[in-house]
């Protein structure tokens, strides 16, 4: 029962169901304006736009909206990079791990990925998802997945730039996760020699009592 | 001018990746490497030298003779290149008493070997084969990705044990140790000896404990005694027993097959290479 509630709350937030609802607000206001003298008519338009927008607002108020974490796959991305969703993209190149998770409600999806930046975004995502032209599609119930999204510039043509890389809904309209591009011309250096061997480990550093050959 | 003596830095550790293509082969892949990235040539402080350059490994490995032929008709499937770069670091120095800055240049390089079933092995300190990916991804545009494989020990060790319709070359002589990451995420090792940690309730007990995540031991490859670790995202060899013997050639040409016969081991029965 549940579901079906949260089904029908699903339709009334699509775009189609929006623009219905914003036609109708409209010739409200026009029969408004027209008809001074129509009591019953204006009244009855008013209800209908006053419900109809109501309905929307309960609507995308408390129906859940797709989730998104990412991470970073780099040794240099770290927890201030992580609590600020600022990703350093080195030599034109960043590789990010990100995790959707689908409320019930929604039984397909597209999520659009929405770039301002001189990149070029390359998605990997898992079989039944499919992708084209940065939006993610999904016509399955499917409650969760991961995708790998490659991000790709010409190191000469980038510099020291910073640009958005935002996440839609386009059944919903609405924006569900952002994050921050930070390309840069150097790749920072690292010392192997003045490592301690904890820090080695984490490097995944080879320490010499391993002896391989 | 070539070399004529092949010779390799560093260790025999090889870090395992699937190379993923999108709606190409394993041959177009291939060449979307050698046609974006440079030959790798000399360069200088203003131009730093970058790019790839060919392994003949097997060549050399031919003229070592000290390797089966079996083993050399099987790295001929193999592709193998260097990604290598320069670096130039400033610093001051002293000339006649008059101070200036020179630029100190050093070189970089990650050894890749790739098979056609989709292994990549990077041979080279993590720093290294993380730009090494990086720019090779880079250069692919987005057409290539490198994911690491995620080795399920507990899976190698079963499948050595069991009889199996692919004939394989590996057997277990014994375990020297064995680490595994406890449930509660604090890493322990439990020590081992002899050939009882591929018995089933060794295994299970270290599984009751947590995940392992590292196999030492002592295997047979062939006719070939090695020294090896097992650890979920890469395979490291040691320059005793057999191997200390060869020379580089045959050295990195056993090392090779030997990590790709765990592998093969490893994914054996699940139809396909075991990533999860």
């Amino acid at each position: 029962m549940t579901r079906r509630i949260e089904k029908i709350a699903s339709r009334i937030q699509s775009p189609r169901i929006s623009g219905v609802t914003l036609v109708i607000t409209i010739l409200s206001a026009a029969v408004f304006l027209i008809f001074p003298t129509q009591y019953v008519l204006r009244s009855a338009f008013v209800i209908l736009s006053v419900f109809s927008l109501f309905t929307i607002l309960i609507a995308r108020k408390f129906l859940p909206e797709i989730k998104m974490s990412s991470l970073q796959e780099s040794q240099f991305f770290d927890i201030e990079n992580y609590h600020n969703q600022v990703y350093p993209v080195y030599l034109g190149h960043a590789k990010i791990e990100a995790y959707a998770e689908i409320p019930n409600w929604m039984t397909e999806f597209e999520i659009e990925m929405e770039l301002d930046g001189p990149f070029k975004i390359s998605e990997w995502t898992p079989s039944h998802i499919s992708s084209s032209d940065n939006t993610l599609i999904c016509k399955n119930d499917i409650d969760d997945f991961k995708f790998t999204i490659q991000i790709i510039g010409e190191e000469d043509e980038l510099g020291d730039t910073t640009c958005n890389l935002i996440f839609n809904n386009n059944k919903t309209g609405n924006e569900i996760h952002a994050i921050k591009l930070n390309s840069k011309s150097e790749l920072p250096t690292i010392d192997e020699d003045k490592l301690t061997e904890e820090e080695k480990n984490e490097w995944g550093i080879t320490s010499p009592d391993q002896q391989p050959g | 001018m070539k070399e004529d003596r092949f010779e390799y830095s560093g260790h025999l550790v090889f870090s395992i990746f699937n190379l993923r293509l999108k709606n190409k082969d394993f041959s177009d892949g291939i060449s979307i490497i050698f046609n974006e990235l440079p030959e790798y040539e000399e360069g200088n402080p203003d131009n730093p030298g970058e790019g790839y350059l060919e392994l003949e490994i097997r060549e050399f490995a031919e003229k070592e003779e000290k390797l089966p032929h079996w083993m050399l008709d099987e790295i001929d499937n193999w592709i193998n290149i260097q990604y290598k770069w320069e670096s130039y670091e400033v610093q001051e120095a002293f000339i006649e008493g008059d101070q200036f800055e020179v630029k100190i240049p050093s070189t970089n390089s990650v050894d890749i070997f790739f098979h056609p079933s989709g292994y990549a092995l990077f041979r080279g300190t993590q720093s290294a084969i993380h730009r090494a990916t990086s720019r090779i991804e880079q250069a692919a545009a987005g057409e290539m990705m490198l994911d690491k494989v995620n080795l399920n020990i507990p899976k190698l060790i079963k499948n050595i044990n069991s009889e199996s319709d692919r004939e394989h070359k590996l057997t277990f002589e014994g375990a020297t140790n064995a680490s595994f990451r406890a449930l509660d995420a604090y890493t322990d090792q439990i020590s081992l000896s002899g050939s009882d940690v591929l018995s089933d309730s060794i295994v299970g007990e270290a599984q009751n404990k947590g995940q392992i995540i590292q196999l030492n031991g002592i295997f047979n490859f062939d006719e070939y005694s090695v020294t090896s670790g097992v650890e979920q995202d890469k395979i490291y060899l040691k320059s005793s027993r057999d191997l200390r013997d060869l020379p580089s050639a045959s050295r990195i040409v056993l090392s090779i097959l030997f990590t790709f016969e765990v592998l093969e081991i490893q994914s054996d029965s699940s139809g396909g290479k075991n990533n999860d």
